[in-house]
């Protein structure tokens, strides 16, 4: 559920990293974190317990481009991944706009991978958020392990449903399509979002409502930011 | 469903948490929404975090500690208190899909902060309920079809950055570890009885980011704003 701020002009996406305990979504938060540039994102907000599993979420909030003069902010949250922490996945996928699926590739995984696959799915009927056309985005995290299962096994065990979602190998401890990830998950709620709201958001002068505007794009564009 | 947060609103919204601020003598105040964002905040939070980041962990506490209620049988939509010797914290659900988020200054008393803060519940519900219905309108379609425009400087030097086609066409080399890959995934035997897979399996995202008759296409936003790459 976008948040759009007509007088501030600014959009914001809630995109949730998903997964079975310990598959690398904090590691992909922390990549991301590690390698955006400071003036474009917040501080790496982590409760991890010793163990490195995460006890609440993490948190991480970006600002990236300017979108028909409106400025879109992206907020990364990821859920833990123990069973007995569904409740707190719930409540953290409540209006979400896009998620991240992250898959441990380790060949003795998979079952957990599945679990939690089946959990994440229900988790967002329950939160009224339609499976067919919602945001997904699968990442199948830590290629580089010798153990790795074959892709085109996990392809068979989370990919050959009717709906096929696009899939990313990689491996966030090394910063391997971490970003990619982040970048596909983004770019179909954009496109879902600018198909939702034809032409974009319409852009009105400052204190002006969209709907009030004539002939909402090229006349209507000034602003004073 | 977006939640589509008006000029007049917002301001009502800001109106609001000003009076409230000044009552309680808050550093910060804030409506958020169930989804951990900012809907309108007044002020300005100590420390480093960010208000972004103090709405979402905010959020969670007061949903988790509901959660936690109502598992203990408790039904009532109480707020939450945390009680400090500087900067008292309360939290207060308005309805299901909003909270206020009441935040005191170093010298604020945290019954003072609380008793203030649902003094102004009520009106700040009314915003909520709008929010609620503003979200349930579906946005109208405009009357011809709009380009993407980019109606500042500000905004066209933003894009320009991001949506740089020379600088997003430019590959970077193919890691050991995906070239690897990439030899596993065409060489690695189907199991027997596996299915042959049916799935594309992308590398990277398609295209840079451009902009076409069918609209704009968002493939690179997030990698065009990574460390030395602007």
């Amino acid at each position: 559920m976008a948040l759009v701020n007509h007088r501030d002009r600014e959009v914001t996406f809630k995109i949730v990293y998903c997964g079975t305990p310990l598959g690398g979504k904090t590691s992909n938060l922390s990549a991301i974190h590690t390698r955006l540039a400071d003036n474009v994102r917040g501080d790496l907000i982590s409760m991890a317990t010793g163990s490195d599993s995460t006890v609440f979420f993490d948190y991480l909030h970006v600002n990236t481009v300017v979108i028909n003069g409106y400025s879109t902010k992206f907020q990364l949250y990821t859920v833990p991944g123990q069973s007995q922490y569904n409740a707190t996945r719930q409540l953290l996928l409540r209006g979400a706009d896009g998620v991240i699926f992250v898959a441990d590739s380790h060949g003795e995984r998979m079952e957990e991978n599945l679990a939690a696959f089946h959990t994440m799915m229900r988790n967002l009927e329950a939160n009224s958020i339609r499976g067919e056309s919602f945001p997904i985005v699968l990442q199948y995290n830590k290629r580089d392990l010798p153990e790795a299962a074959p892709v085109h096994h996990m392809d068979f065990l989370f990919n050959s449903g009717d709906r096929k979602f696009p899939t990313f190998e990689a491996s966030a401890l090394q910063y391997v399509n971490v970003v990619e990830t982040l970048d596909a998950v983004t770019q179909i709620i954009l496109e879902q979002f600018h198909q939702k709201t034809p032409g974009g958001i319409q852009v009105a002068p400052r204190g002006v409502q969209p709907a009030q505007t004539e002939g909402a794009g090229a006349e209507a564009t000034s602003t004073s930011n | 469903m977006d939640i589509h947060l008006t000029s007049e609103l917002a301001d009502g919204i800001e109106a609001a948490l000003g009076d409230l601020s000044k009552d309680a003598s808050l550093e910060y105040c804030a409506l958020i929404s169930a989804c951990g964002t900012i809907v309108a905040d007044v002020g300005r939070v100590p420390g480093t975090g960010g208000e972004a980041a103090v709405a979402a962990l905010a959020t969670g506490a007061l949903f988790a500690t509901q959660k936690l209620a109502s598992i203990l049988g408790q039904d009532e939509d109480e707020g939450l208190l945390k009680e400090d010797a500087k900067r008292p914290l309360y939290l207060h659900p308005l309805g299901a899909d909003y909270l206020l988020l009441s935040l005191g200054s170093e010298t604020a008393e945290a019954g003072l902060v609380r008793i203030a803060s649902r003094r102004f519940v009520r009106r700040l519900q009314g915003f909520a309920k709008e929010l609620c219905i503003a979200t349930e309108m579906e946005p109208e379609p405009p009357q011809q079809p709009v380009v993407v425009n980019v109606p500042t400087r500000v905004a066209e030097r933003d894009l320009s950055l991001i949506f740089d086609d020379e600088a997003s066409s430019q590959e970077r080399p193919e890691s050991k570890i995906a070239a690897a890959f990439r030899t596993d995934s065409t060489t690695s035997r189907i199991p027997d009885g596996w299915p042959a897979p049916q799935a594309e399996v992308l590398r990277r995202p398609q295209k840079s980011a451009t902009e076409t008759n069918d609209g704009p296409s968002f493939s690179s936003v997030f990698s065009t704003a990574l460390l030395g790459d602007s």
